[in-house]
């Protein structure tokens, strides 16, 4: 096919200047809307800090009011009578579960022990360990006596803790026969929970005036009566 | 005009938002402090209304038991009319004093947990027989105050028991508030 002469076609051809022309035109059209954009940014983005500010600061003033008010609310002297009301009311719980009966630990070594059976002296402490402990001269008639005593206290079922016998004297009878014992030392331990006082009858001393009035026996010499109750009978005898 | 926005961006906004987070840190420590001194308020005025509701005789009653100081005249006068009312021949009554020791090595001693109380010793000799010394003991243990018995000691004399006994009363320490609560310490 020949070729056709280019003034003969009816396209327009493009110069090379139109080209560059429009490369500058688009990129100085972009630069104008990112500085219009930044322009508007940059004021709106400060006020909306400013405002932020200003919110955080009044939010800041607020909770400081708060916690000055609640600082205020708070009573030094309900504080000082709660503390005290507490501790007293701790410590007084204390004295109470450590609270041990004396007068427990006479009845244990009361039914602890046979009926002819004799106390002729008794020494009782108060361990710090809220124990108490017993050091009792006993007298017993003879050594059957003496051995079923003995017996009555190494049994396991005994309430008394800890129970020895030491020291033992015979004493042989006299020109008449009569006078035959033997003496010994008693050693005990009672626990915390095997004396523990424990409310029955809470009669105030003031008007304990249904107590028995005592009968004074000149003729016991000894601590415990020969004819205590519950006292255990030596079967062999 | 960009390098105007750049201008405002650094000089102004950004060291804004420092500012803004420094004093939003402030604020949620202030919020948690608020909320211990509240919660430390509530728990108070419940321990305060929990006491308001115990009737006056038992704390009373309370105050009678452990007292916060000790009166030893009308202890001892307390011992004497115990006696009379028991039957107890009273020899002498003494007062030996502030008996508040150090607490002993082993774990389980009552003088450990005891670490808010002082004890005083009180002590009384007397002849009694010996259903009236048990008597005589039972009434002290029932006593508005405690009796605690430290020592015994009975030996018979004379047809009957003489005894010579030595208690401990306790007295409440007081402990004097401080000026600036702490609230990082838990209330009771």
């Amino acid at each position: 096919m020949p070729d056709v002469p280019s003034s003969s076609s009816f396209i327009p051809k493009r110069t090379q200047g139109t080209k560059v022309y429009q490369k500058r035109t688009k990129s100085f059209f972009l630069l104008s809307i990112v500085s219009y954009a930044c322009l508007i940014a940059a004021p709106t983005a400060s006020a909306a800090v400013y405002v932020y500010q200003l919110y955080t600061e009044r939010q800041f003033d607020q909770i400081v009011t708060e916690l000055d008010e609640a600082i205020g609310g708070f009573s030094e002297a309900e504080m000082a009578r709660v503390l005290e009301f507490d501790n007293r009311l701790r410590q007084a719980t204390i004295l109470v579960n450590n609270h041990v009966s004396v007068a427990r630990v006479f009845d244990i070594l009361e039914t602890q022990s046979a009926s002819n059976i004799g106390f002729t002296g008794l020494s009782l402490k108060r361990n710090g360990d809220a124990s108490v402990a017993v050091e009792a001269e006993i007298i017993a008639p003879n050594f059957d006596t003496a051995l079923f005593q003995r017996g009555v206290y190494m049994r396991e079922d005994n309430p008394i803790d800890v129970a020895s016998l030491s020291d033992i004297t015979f004493v042989p009878p006299n020109e008449q026969g009569v006078g035959e014992r033997v003496t010994m030392s008693g050693s005990f331990a009672f626990s915390q929970e095997s004396i523990a006082f424990t409310v029955t009858d809470t009669v105030p001393a003031a008007t304990a005036n249904d107590l028995e009035t005592p009968d004074a026996d000149s003729s016991d010499t000894t601590i415990e009566s020969t004819e205590a109750s519950g006292a255990v009978s030596d079967e062999t005898l | 005009m960009v390098l105007l926005a750049v201008a405002i961006l650094l000089l102004y906004i950004r060291p804004t938002i420092a500012e803004v987070r420094a004093v939003q840190d402030q604020i949620a420590i202030y919020e948690n402090e608020l909320t211990r001194v509240t919660d430390v308020n509530t728990r108070l005025s419940e321990h305060s209304s929990a006491i308001n509701k115990i009737p006056l005789s038992d704390v009373q009653a309370l105050e009678r038991y452990l007292p916060n100081s000790l009166d030893e005249i009308n202890i001892m006068r307390d011992l004497q009319a115990i006696a009379a009312e028991t039957g107890v021949t009273v020899s002498s009554i003494d007062f030996s004093g502030d008996q508040s020791v150090a607490p002993p090595e082993s774990e389980d001693s009552i003088n450990q947990t005891l670490t808010g109380v002082e004890s005083f010793s009180f002590s009384i000799s007397g002849v009694s027989d010996y259903e009236t010394l048990k008597n005589f003991l039972r009434a002290l243990e029932v006593n508005n105050y405690q009796f605690s018995v430290n020592s015994l000691e009975v030996t018979p004399s004379q047809g009957s028991l003489s005894f010579e006994l030595n208690m401990l009363v306790y007295v409440l320490q007081t402990v004097a508030p401080t000026s600036n609560p702490d609230t990082s310490t838990p209330i009771l």
